[in-house]
């Protein structure tokens, strides 16, 4: 039975060749784009203040541009709310095809917006972050008889090791 | 919420040509966030939004359920 599941680094099929993808998640050229690449990108566990205003400095502009968007888009919807206050009939005197086709391109134009969000909602989800990484440690053993050890560390791992300084191989004589 | 209000303000156009208009208005609010991202995004921005890797590959593979 086929499921579906994440290309894994050196998968492959049985005969060698490489796994052909069937979905692939990019994330769309927008004003939410920037800001989630602009936040990630300074993540940090070094608090100390001089980064802190570097990362501002780096991020509020976006955050600035994104904010502004959501003003004139709420002020637009809520202007349009009150153009629209008024207006209770069924009896609509405009040409019902024209209406079908001004409305259906509205609602494509909206399905699309939707599904760019799905899909960096997909990106984010998918995407390889330091924390999901695992380190993969090869070395020999002390116990004679188990010879080369391979490992791989719990997720997280790489973050944590890199926090603290330390080699992925330390574990090994 | 854009969508709800965008809609009633189409079908409730008076006349065709104002049906036409704002129609077209409407496009104008929904594309806001691209013509900011246009005009006021550094380029430097653009470039790395452009470039950012695709999100994991998925892909339909067989996996094996042979009983033993």
């Amino acid at each position: 039975m086929g499921v579906w599941r994440e290309i894994q680094p050196f998968d492959q099929n049985a005969d060698g060749t490489a796994i052909a993808a069937a979905a692939q998640y990019r994330l769309p050229l927008s004003v939410y784009t920037v800001v989630l690449l602009a936040c990630w990108g300074h993540e940090s566990d070094d608090f100390s203040p001089s980064l802190i205003l570097t990362s501002l400095a780096t991020v509020l502009p976006h955050v600035t541009l994104l904010v502004f968007n959501y003003i004139v888009q709420i002020g637009f919807i809520i202007f349009l709310h009150g153009e629209l206050a008024g207006i209770e009939t069924c009896d609509l005197p405009t040409d019902p095809n024209l209406r079908f086709c001004a409305l259906a391109t509205f609602v494509a134009f909206m399905l699309t917006e939707f599904w760019e969000n799905v899909e960096m909602v997909q990106w984010t989800r998918h995407i390889k972050l330091e924390s999901s990484h695992t380190i993969l440690s090869i070395g020999v053993s002390e116990d004679a008889q188990a010879g080369v050890v391979v490992r791989l560390s719990q997720k997280g791992a790489g973050r944590r090791a890199s926090r603290l300084g330390k080699k992925p191989c330390s574990g090994f004589s | 919420m854009l969508f709800y209000t965008g809609s009633r303000y189409v079908g409730y156009s008076g006349t065709n040509s104002d049906l036409l208009l704002n129609s077209v208005a409407m496009l104008f609010v929904t594309q806001i966030d691209d013509l900011l991202y246009s005009a006021f995004t550094p380029a430097s921005a653009r470039g790395s939004s452009r470039s950012s890797l695709p999100s994991n590959l998925r892909s339909k593979q067989r996996t094996s359920t042979s009983s033993l």
